[in-house]
């Protein structure tokens, strides 16, 4: 346990070390949305919706893109480089787990990020009050915060099984763009979900996806009671398990035909 | 010119070698190109959901202003985008160097040398999915239409080329921000809205500051003879206005350029 805690710090360092590319990232996560927070508010300006007002679209892409800088990692490419180039062949001979080495990293590399993003939101929120409302209540403020770290752990073992991938296939960029694309579908990245078709809706309830953005947004805009909330919570945790014990089947299959390209 | 041709030639041949090594991920590019398009169109039925008619535009244009952008996207992929990729190598590697001593221009082989292949085969499906949208739709395309979409597709793609070039460019001043690339990819895939609903300012900056109508949005608009006579003279002058500036910015840096062993 003290290795991964000394891992997480040399980790944080890592961030404040690399400022300006820990900038660049967070400039990457807001990119995404230069367009489409704008987009959505014209449309409801054009023709007002009784369940999402401009104001309320407007919080929900602010927290999007809060969440996505918190979740965000890029710790696939990590893996992918490691497996193929033979990175985890020196990790291999460590008293160290691969993937919780990662987690730890993954884990530093938020810090200096988040803070930048919080400072942020701060700003914007003085900036912005009518446009960036506050929560429903401090419960659901509190459960926010509970489904970010959801959020982000779900993301870390959504990569880690993307890009284990190269263990059989090589560099996929294919695959992880596939993600992408799924997880602004299905976690309502693009859109809220309940603008969607019915069918969508029921299919996005049965992936995990919900909980990268849309879930934490609900959650924050009051849209779920606190029985709810729980029950989203469990099924999340379920969720985690559930990828961790699929990263860690993976890797040992991955493993056993593994041939580091250094042999 | 000749040699150029010659070498770019070459260029291509080699990137059809490098490519076959990757055939696995070229199918699997397939499968993510189906999500992609699958999602781009589940969301114009989202917005559909929530508003009866986006002014200006039909459902089935939306459809259209997704594929091209995301054709337009795939053509700067295909010809420049794994060269800027391999940028921040290229200049903090010291393998700059050794470009330096060749007898042919840093730019052209700074930003020729990798051809992705792969998008060629996704070129191929963005055009025959839009034929089939067109089909589908019985959408009529001009042969003017065609014409003047082709024309602003173009200087759509040297904007993103003169874009990426001007960014790349800090690279020379600075070693950490090799991720500046990711940030254009993902301004690339912000030209799939109908910006003539915006109002006056949020238009402009979209237009100008932060230019991305270029990338697609144009392109549909002029499909559709959506555009007035203006913005035909407008985009390739801004274009090629950005284009000038990056090439200047490009050689000052290589000017200046000392080695990333020095």
């Amino acid at each position: 346990m003290k290795a991964y805690i000394r891992m997480v710090g040399i980790s944080v360092k890592q961030g404040l070390e690399f400022r300006a590319r820990i900038f660049m990232w967070l400039l990457v996560h807001l990119s995404a949305f230069t367009v489409v927070p704008f987009f959505w508010v014209y449309v409801l300006f054009l023709q007002p919706n009784v369940e999402y007002t401009p104001e309320k679209i407007a919080t929900y892409y602010v927290l999007i893109v809060l969440v996505s800088c918190f979740s965000a990692s890029n710790i696939g490419n990590r893996i992918e480089e490691d497996i193929l180039e033979g990175g985890i062949v020196g990790l291999m001979v460590k008293p160290v787990s691969y993937v919780k080495y990662r987690f730890a990293l993954f884990l530093g590399g938020k810090v200096v990020p988040s803070t930048i993003v919080i400072v942020l939101f701060g700003l914007a929120r003085l900036l912005f009050p009518t446009y960036i409302l506050l929560p429903t209540s401090f419960v659901h403020g509190v459960f926010f915060v509970l489904f970010v770290c959801v959020a982000s752990t779900i993301t870390f073992f959504l990569d880690v099984l993307v890009s284990l991938g190269a263990f059989w296939w090589g560099r996929t960029p294919a695959l992880g763009q596939s993600l992408v694309w799924l997880r602004g579908l299905f976690g309502g990245q693009f859109a809220p979900l309940v603008f969607y078709p019915a069918a969508i809706v029921s299919l996005a309830k049965v992936l995990p996806f919900q909980f990268l953005y849309a879930i934490p947004a609900n959650v924050y805009l009051g849209e779920y009671d606190i029985t709810t909330v729980y029950h989203l919570l469990v099924g999340g945790v379920i969720w985690i398990m559930a990828l961790a014990l699929m990263a860690t089947f993976i890797w040992k299959k991955g493993i056993r035909t593994y041939d580091s390209p250094s042999q | 010119m000749k040699k150029y041709l010659r070498v770019y030639k070459k260029l291509v041949e080699l990137g059809v070698s490098i490519e076959s090594q990757y055939r696995k991920d070229t199918a699997l590019g397939f499968i993510a190109q189906g999500i992609q398009f699958a999602t781009a169109l589940l969301f114009i039925e989202a917005v559909y959901s929530q508003i009866n008619l986006i002014p200006g535009w039909t459902k089935e244009e939306l459809f259209v202003l997704t594929l091209l952008v995301d054709l337009q996207n795939k053509v700067f992929v295909f010809l420049f985008q794994g060269n800027f990729n391999y940028m921040e190598q290229l200049i903090h590697s010291g393998k700059f160097d050794f470009l330096l001593t060749k007898p042919i221009s840093p730019l052209f082989y700074a930003t020729n040398r990798v051809i992705r292949i792969r998008a060629a085969t996704l070129i191929f499906l963005s055009l025959t999915t839009i034929m089939l949208i067109a089909y589908h739709f019985s959408l009529q395309f001009t042969f003017s239409g065609i014409f003047r979409a082709a024309y602003m597709g173009f200087w759509g793609v040297v904007m993103m080329y003169a874009i990426s070039l001007l960014v790349n460019c800090l690279l020379f001043r600075n070693s950490q921000i090799g991720n500046v690339n990711n940030i254009l990819g993902e301004l690339r895939y912000q030209g799939r809205y109908p910006f003539n609903i915006f109002p006056h300012i949020p238009y402009i900056v979209f237009t100008t500051i932060l230019p991305v109508t270029f990338f697609g949005y144009f392109a549909t608009a002029a499909l559709f003879g959506k555009l007035d006579v203006l913005t035909y003279l407008f985009v390739p002058l801004l274009s090629s206005f950005v284009c000038f500036c990056s090439i200047l910015l490009w050689r000052k840096q290589v000017k200046h350029y000392s080695s990333a062993s020095s």
